[in-house]
């Protein structure tokens, strides 16, 4: 009985560490696993400009 | 047994060691109450968290405090002394975002209800003490809004002072998806601005605006969540602006609303406006 328990503790112990070291991989913040992602407002090789004739914006 | 709890030990002592990624703020502070569905935080992502935060620095009244646990730098951002934003580095980021978040009660269930209408995750959720849980998702037209669960410094746009965030619109390349799609997932309502001939909407929750919708001005620019800052003194902050590398795209010059709006890239190309109220 007593060799049972103690199977049982390393277990949880065991679970509880697989536990933490998933907490721990998300201690770096980068994007989602095979997403593509596209920060900025444009391309590399594309420079916005201002439709002012568009634009409408700001706080009212 | 013995390597069981040792091990443990060590993996929750690694865990509290990376809990200062920012220091503490005082207990005294004025923040606003959090409502949910607001904008109540401000994250910059950039490639360069040392470069952005001297730029930053510099032509705002900001003071910004980085550091740097396990490779991971981040910074909070005081305006005196109140945690208003915080940067994120991301080395692999194309460049610098200005990322807007709201406050949920649920970032779990905002997720389901952002993916679930065609939106993704772009940054699963993460902690940064001194901040709140945080998720960043994109919405059909590539735009990026975090969403903040039980902020620990909520601001409010809607009552910030100087050096403050003021307002947040969607520039979209798209309005009546982007329309349809928050009006799903915010449960809110889109009304039209009846203030301008331009086309504009708000988002309104209970009857309060808490966000603008327009179509993109920024030709060649992706649809995006652009935030503004309250500036004052917009002749004195432009000067200061054009001795810098930024990029301006709209100055006062253009006499837009008597010249009390400023648009401009900062070094790392991500979008910014300050206004004058």
């Amino acid at each position: 009985m007593k060799k049972v328990k103690r199977i049982f503790a390393i277990l949880i112990l065991g679970l509880l560490f697989c536990t933490m070291l998933v907490s721990c991989s998300n201690a770096v913040i980068r994007p989602s696993a095979g997403i593509d992602v596209v920060w900025g407002s444009h391309g590399p090789k594309v420079v916005p400009s201002m439709g002012v004739n568009v634009y409408g914006g700001g706080r009212y | 047994m013995l390597i069981c709890i040792l091990a443990f030990g060590s993996v929750l002592v690694n865990e509290l060691s990376a809990q200062p990624m920012v220091t503490d703020v005082s207990e005294n502070q004025v923040v606003a109450p959090e409502t949910y569905g607001n904008i109540v935080w401000y994250t910059l992502v950039t490639p360069n968290l040392q470069e952005s935060a001297a730029f930053y620095g510099n032509i705002f009244d900001w003071d910004i405090n980085s550091a740097e646990v396990r490779g991971q730098k981040v910074a909070l951002v005081r305006h005196q002394g109140r945690p208003i934003a915080g940067i994120v580095e991301i080395s692999g980021a194309d460049a610098a975002l200005w990322v807007a978040s709201v406050s949920t009660p649920s970032v779990k269930e905002i997720t389901g209800k952002f993916t679930s209408n065609g939106g993704r995750v772009i940054l699963k959720a993460f902690n940064i003490q001194n901040t709140g849980k945080q998720v960043i998702l994109e919405g059909p037209l590539g735009e990026k809004l975090g969403f903040i669960e039980n902020p620990a410094h909520p601001v409010s746009q809607l009552t910030n002072g100087p050096q403050q965030w003021i307002w947040t619109e969607l520039w979209s390349t798209n309005t009546d998806l982007s329309r349809g799609f928050y009006q799903k997932v915010f449960n809110a309502s889109i009304t039209e601005n009846e203030k301008t001939d331009k086309p504009y909407w708000f988002i309104n929750k209970g009857g309060q605006n808490v966000g603008g919708i327009i179509p993109n001005p920024a030709e060649g620019a992706r649809s995006q969540w652009v935030p503004y800052v309250n500036i004052p003194d917009i002749p004195g902050f432009y000067a200061g602006l054009k001795a810098t590398n930024a990029r301006v795209l709209l100055g006062p010059e253009s006499g837009y609303r008597d010249g009390s709006i400023v648009v401009f890239e900062d070094p790392h190309n991500a979008l910014l406006c300050v206004q004058k109220l």
